[in-house]
């Protein structure tokens, strides 16, 4: 684009400047063609001139009498002697020699005294008169006594030119020495020169239209240009509205998920005071009924001060353990703030510390299989919360399920480049057909036991995202495994 | 400027064509109607002359010297003889010096086209000259 608008820029100059070129090199040339061809004519006509200056003073000294005519009509023989001499001058370049005067000066007429012509049919008598074709000028010879050149049809280029030449005679009177001579041996140069005229002059309204299309073709151009960047802009700025679009969709995103975050936390809060109750109830139990034992001995006035001491002290056990769980739930239900460096086995025991009761009143065997003891640097309350998540998910689905003897497996393993974290359970899987689903955002099998839909979307996202793990779900034989690929690279130290 | 006369030429070559006269006929044809004899205009025996006038615009042209009154040709050593006494026309001035009949002539000298009448000839034969053709009276 940029090249184009040079490049036609560049002819245009060209173009300009050749105009410019031509146009002084035709006024220059057209001055000098007409020097030349002055020159020419001049050299040509002095020639010429001198000729007729010799005839002239050859024929006027030839005899004694003061006027030719007079002297003709007296010795005839004369006459041809006089012709003779005339005809010697006749050559390729002069063609004819002829002299002329005057007898009447009312009449157009002349009277031809000598002619040196050889051709019978085309030659002068004596005495014969003759209408010359511009006899204005034939006249002015007579009159002014001056030579004069006069061209065939008043061009420059013609090939004819005839030259006038006065003879004074000895009685006052003039005659005309009229030569016919031929330019033809440098009309051609002239022609050429002509010609060349023509072509320059050809040439500037050729280089004039040749400029004025290159206008018209620039202009044109540079329209398509203009529309070009117009419809650049357009889309640059659709470009940035749609950047702007994007950013906005991306921070509405992000707001979803947060959004969503906060209703999964709230869903692990609800199951998690139903945890809590169920944590709760035992010690609940034992501390009211020591209390009402204590309050029934105190009654019956039946009381020791040891077994008083024994009691309170069990109570203060009890409240110590219930203040530990209200720690336990705080502590989980803070967003980790910054990486913390755990191994999987402490993180499992917390979240067991939290669900242990609950599975075991629903009879739900738990297998352990430790085989990591690795560190690693991570979100620890996210994971526990993802842990939390799939052990919930494995217990959901044995208990809908009614298995006989249900056990959920939490094992750890490490390869080369992973800590491996798998919960699996013998609660008959899940479905092929929901498979690719489970991961989705509210998607839930669970429309009566009020399932959310969310805890394996939150979870894939803080395994991922978060951790720059890996959480996958498959079948075995007896049910679901699920297994959290954590990179070992975040590891610090390994026991 | 030069390209308007080229195209005044061609016109007028073109219309000139079309009249199928050349400059040398035209001036003749002009010269013949400008003669009269006692206000009648004069009626042509054309004998071979090296400028024909058929086919120009001049119509007064008869087969029969019996009709006409002035001979148009060149030369005229074969006249037919009811001819003889009628003035004549030539295309030579040779012919016109010489014959005393003649009472013009049209012909060349060196390029140059002239045209010469005697009056004491034109007066013979009661040929009026009109003024327009005085001036080429030698
Ligand atoms: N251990 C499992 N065994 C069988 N199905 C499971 C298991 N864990 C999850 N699912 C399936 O995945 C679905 C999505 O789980 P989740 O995202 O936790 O939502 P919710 O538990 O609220 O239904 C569950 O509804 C269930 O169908
Ligand atoms: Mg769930």
């Amino acid at each position: 684009m940029f090249n184009k608008i040079i490049f036609s820029r560049f002819l245009t100059f060209v173009t300009v400047l050749l105009l410019a070129a031509t146009l002084v090199f035709y006024v220059f040339f057209s001055k000098t063609k007409d020097e030349i061809v002055t020159s020419f004519e001049r050299t040509g006509v002095e020639e010429v001139e001198e000729i007729s200056n010799n005839i002239a003073h050859y024929i006027l000294n030839s005899n004694g009498a003061l006027n030719l005519h007079k002297a003709l009509v007296e010795t005839p023989t004369q006459r041809e002697v006089l012709e003779r001499f005339l005809a010697t001058f006749q050559t390729q370049k002069i063609q004819n020699i002829f002299i002329v005067d005057k007898p009447d000066s009312e009449s157009i007429l002349f009277r031809v005294l000598l002619d040196g012509g050889q051709e019978k049919s085309d030659k002068f008598q004596f005495e014969e008169l003759f209408e010359p074709e511009a006899a204005a000028s034939w006249e002015e010879v007579i009159r002014f006594r001056e030579p004069k050149v006069i061209y065939q049809k008043d061009r420059v280029d013609a090939l004819w030119a005839t030259l006038l030449y006065p003879m004074i005679q000895k009685d006052g009177r003039v005659a005309i020495l009229a030569l016919d001579f031929s330019k033809k041996h440098y009309q051609k140069v002239v022609s050429s020169l002509l010609g060349l005229e023509t072509f320059l002059k050809a040439m500037v309204p050729f280089l004039l239209f040749i400029f004025f299309i290159m206008m018209i073709v620039i202009r044109i151009d540079k329209e398509r240009e203009k529309e070009k960047v117009k419809a650049q802009k357009a889309l640059e700025e659709l470009n940035l509205t749609l950047e702007e679009r994007v950013a906005d969709e991306v921070e509405k995103n992000r707001q979803k998920d947060q959004q969503l975050i906060q209703q999964s936390r709230l869903a692990s809060m609800g199951e998690m005071i139903s945890m809590i109750a169920h944590q709760w109830r035992q010690p609940l139990s034992a501390i009211s009924s020591t209390v009402q034992g204590l309050h029934l001995k105190l009654s019956l006035k039946k009381f020791d001060e040891a077994l008083f001491i024994e009691k309170l002290s069990d109570v203060n056990r009890y409240a110590q353990y219930l203040s530990q769980t209200i720690d336990d739930f705080r502590q989980f239900f803070k967003p980790s703030k910054a990486k913390d460096e755990v191994s999987l086995e402490e993180v499992i025991e917390k979240v067991l510390g939290i669900i242990r009761i609950s599975l075991e009143n629903k009879q739900i065997t738990l297998i352990m299989d430790f085989q990591s003891h690795a560190h690693l640097m991570t979100y620890a309350n996210e994971l526990m919360q993802v842990l939390l998540n799939l052990i919930k998910n494995a217990e959901d689905s044995l208990i809908e399920n009614h298995v006989i003897k249900p056990w959920i497996k939490i094992s750890t393993s490490k390869n080369d480049t992973n800590l491996i974290l798998e919960v699996s359970d013998n609660g008959g899987g899940i479905p092929e057909s929901v498979m690719a689903r489970i991961f989705d955002p509210y998607f839930s099998t669970k429309a009566k036991k009020d399932g959310t839909g969310l805890g394996l979307y939150m979870s894939q996202k803080i395994v991922e995202e978060h951790c720059n793990g890996v959480l996958r779900a498959s079948n075995s034989s007896q049910g679901a495994v699920f297994t959290i690929l954590l990179p070992r690279c975040a590891e610090q130290k390994e026991e | 400027m030069a390209f308007l006369k080229h195209v005044f030429f061609w016109v007028l070559s073109l219309l000139t064509f079309s009249f199928a006269e050349t400059p040398e006929q035209e001036l003749i044809v002009k010269v013949f109607k400008l003669f009269s004899i006692k206000d009648i205009p004069i009626v042509v025996y054309e004998h071979n002359p090296i400028i024909s006038l058929k086919g120009s615009s001049f119509t007064n042209i008869v087969a029969e010297c019996a009709q006409a009154d002035v001979v148009y040709g060149s030369h005229f050593e074969t006249l037919p003889k009811e001819c003889i006494l009628l003035p004549r026309f030539s295309t030579e001035y040779e012919i016109f010096h010489n014959d005393e009949r003649v009472i013009g002539a049209f012909y060349w000298r060196k390029g140059r086209p002239q045209l010469r009448f005697s009056k004491e000839r034109c007066e013979r034969f009661n040929i009026f000259l009109p003024p327009e053709l005085v001036r080429y009276v030698q």
